[in-house]
């Protein structure tokens, strides 16, 4: 019995292995039309999906590095030299050349006061 | 006849590499993954719809839902190959269930993976003939778990995979499939030379 039931399996598996050569045989292959278009599919993904990957860049929270060499750094940085520039510009003039750091006439002695009737207060 | 370029030895799956390489840009694994995984899919949807034009739309929509799943795939979850086998049957059942009259959804019966039909047609030996006959009257669980392993090339796990249960209920439905065509077989032994 146990004999009889290990040639059947045999059998089963030779016919199996016969059907599956037979079927490998017969079975089309993808045509080269086909694989063009899957590959132009793959390529008409591909652009889509960087498009979406600067969106999803664009949306990433802002590190130190952003902030620093961001558009906002570089308003800070052209602030800073401006300043800089300015601050170097004001030591390099002389004081006579600027009158108003210079020698003054006293034209009036300051008395917030002076404008109120003397019986205000 | 594998279906892909599948796992090696330490359990990589050399797809969901080419995979992710395609998701940051790399065209030259798209043709890897094309040449690797297009024929197993052609030759699936082939088996199923007995149609060449049919198979090749259903082979190109599998490898497009393929290339929109990249950038979302995730490593370690799932095979490539068996991923795309699910799809190419839910696309083919789709199809086959259109062919139909149509019948309220509560009488309809389940579609069938694949038509025997088909083997039938291909076999040309006696015992291919007679292999065929008897894997169409197999129930359909075990007609499955059989043309993977036997046709495809799929390993136990694999098969695991795609039919979405586990290792040892694949080894089960393979040994009762395999007993099942012997007893339909039995009474052909003699005239196939095994009598």
């Amino acid at each position: 019995m146990a004999e009889a039931t290990g040639k059947m399996e045999k059998l089963v598996d030779q016919a199996l292995a016969d059907l599956a050569r037979e079927v490998e045989a017969k079975t089309p292959r993808p045509s080269a039309d086909l694989m063009a278009r899957v590959l132009s599919d793959a390529a008409s993904v591909a652009p889509a999906r960087t498009d979406q990957t600067m969106d999803m860049m664009d949306a990433r929270p802002r590190t130190l590095a952003d902030i620093l060499f961001g558009w906002t750094g570089g308003a800070v940085a052209a602030l800073t030299l401006c300043m800089t520039m300015g601050v170097a510009i004001g030591m390099e003039i002389s004081e006579d050349q600027m009158p108003m750091m210079g020698d003054t006439v006293e034209i009036a002695e300051a008395d917030p006061l002076g404008i109120l009737p003397e019986d205000f207060i | 006849m594998r279906m892909t370029a599948g796992p090696d030895d330490t359990g990589v799956d050399r797809d969901a590499e080419l995979l992710a390489r395609f998701a940051a840009g790399d065209q030259s694994a798209a043709r890897e993954l094309t040449d690797t995984l297009l024929p197993g899919a052609m030759r699936q949807a082939w088996r199923m719809l007995s149609d060449q034009a049919e198979a090749e739309d259903v082979a190109q929509d599998a490898m497009m839902r393929l290339w929109k799943q990249a950038n979302d795939w995730r490593a370690g979850e799932a095979r490539v190959s068996t991923w795309l086998y699910r799809v190419v049957h839910n696309l083919c059942i789709d199809r086959i269930r259109k062919r139909r009259p149509q019948v309220p959804v509560e009488d309809a019966p389940e579609p069938v993976d694949p038509d025997p039909s088909v083997l039938d047609r291909m076999a040309e030996s006696d015992t291919a003939k007679a292999v065929s006959a008897a894997i169409g009257q197999l129930p359909e669980r075990q007609r499955q778990a059989l043309i993977l392993r036997h046709f495809e090339g799929y390993s136990n796990p694999e098969i695991g995979d795609a039919m979405e249960c586990s290792v040892e209920a694949v080894e089960s439905l393979l040994a009762r499939a395999r007993r099942q065509l012997a007893v339909l077989m039995e009474d052909q032994k003699e005239a196939l030379g095994y009598g």
